[in-house]
């Protein structure tokens, strides 16, 4: 009996201790069979090698120690009906309510449009960047997981970053085109 | 065989008229295997003597007692160390599984709890460099949108006094 019940109590606890899924892989999931979709990531320990690399130790801008703060990236983008992505991840956040709340939004007539949500542990805490953006037909979403607060918020807001070279000289089918402004 | 004698010192015994040596006699007739079927219903009578002479202590009669009234030795037993120890383990077992439930529950509850399943991202870069260009870009695009946000609701936050002026006028 008292075996029983201890196997129980680790069940529960482990079942509570699954993973979670970040918004993008999420999204990626709820949108499994659509091929327009692309999705980039950099995982925790390609963060570790940025900052370890000579990108990372040179820097002089301030973005290593922006960077430093981070986890990891997701960026999923499709060059194709922006409008009807931006408004299905709308509204799975509208879903997640409780999970993510919008700090930062901003509407040009629905050619340019641009939703910014956290997801907030303890307080301040921020451990995920969501931002939701649409221009004209391309839709992207940029989510950011890490250990951040409303003072990197200002920094990075603040912060004039760069771009680098290494994404200038791409060419057009690799994914950094995506991020890359008209 | 004539039991006439028996029988008047029968008569005798039941007058209270009887000598010892006269129920005595009795006693030693009663004794006998062979009574005759009519003195059978005596025999328990005079038998009744031998057989609770034949009642006594037994040879046990002496520790039975003993065992009640004294106090029972304890023999030293050897318990091998291990065993000794048994509840101890058992106690820190019980301790310690506790412990670490309490310590996974804090530490799930404590901040920053990441609990992303990092395992399942697929690097789409294998060098640094590309990567940091990417994430620098994403983290410019970022950047820009808080600004655009802020630059967009000052702009709705100074048409809102111009309006009132207007009115007033």
């Amino acid at each position: 009996m008292k075996l029983r019940i201890f196997i129980t109590c680790l069940a529960a606890i482990l079942v509570t201790a699954v993973r979670a899924q970040d918004f993008a892989s999420r999204y990626m999931t709820e949108n499994e069979g659509d091929s327009t979709l692309t999705c980039i990531s950099v995982s925790p320990k390609m963060m570790e090698e940025i900052l370890e690399s000579n990108v990372g130790r040179n820097d002089t801008t301030g973005v290593a120690d922006i960077i430093a703060r981070l986890k990891s990236m997701q960026v999923v983008f499709s060059n194709e009906e922006g409008d009807a992505h931006f408004e299905r991840a709308e509204s799975m956040a509208v879903r997640h309510s409780a999970r993510f709340r919008e700090v930062a939004s901003y509407d040009e007539d629905g050619k340019d449009r641009a939703r910014i949500y956290v997801r907030e542990q303890s307080g301040e805490h921020i451990v995920e960047l969501v931002l939701l953006r649409q221009q004209e037909g391309r839709f992207t979403v940029i989510d950011f997981t890490g250990d951040m607060d409303s003072g990197f918020i200002d920094r990075l807001t603040h912060t004039m970053l760069p771009v680098a070279g290494g994404a200038e000289s791409a060419s057009a089918e690799t994914p950094d085109d995506a991020l890359r402004e008209d | 065989m004539d039991y006439k004698y028996i029988e008047q010192l029968l008569e005798r015994y039941w007058a209270c008229e009887t000598s010892l040596d006269e129920e005595a006699i009795l006693r030693a007739f009663f004794r006998q295997k062979d009574v005759p079927a009519h003195l059978l219903p005596y025999k328990s009578l005079f038998a009744y003597a031998d057989a609770a002479r034949a009642d006594g202590l037994g040879r046990d009669f002496d520790e039975r007692i003993l065992a009640q009234v004294e106090r029972p030795t304890v023999k030293a037993r050897r318990i091998p160390a291990r065993r000794r120890m048994m509840p101890l383990f058992k106690a820190a077992a019980v301790v310690t599984v506790i412990v670490s439930l309490g310590a996974v529950g804090q530490h799930m509850f404590d901040r920053p709890r990441p609990d992303y399943d990092y395992d399942a991202y697929r690097d789409t870069y294998t060098d640094p460099q590309s990567a940091y260009g990417s994430v620098s870009e994403a983290l410019q695009i970022v950047s820009e949108s808080f600004r655009k946000s802020q630059t967009h609701e000052n702009d709705s936050l100074s048409a809102v006094p111009a309006q009132k002026t207007t009115c007033k006028e």
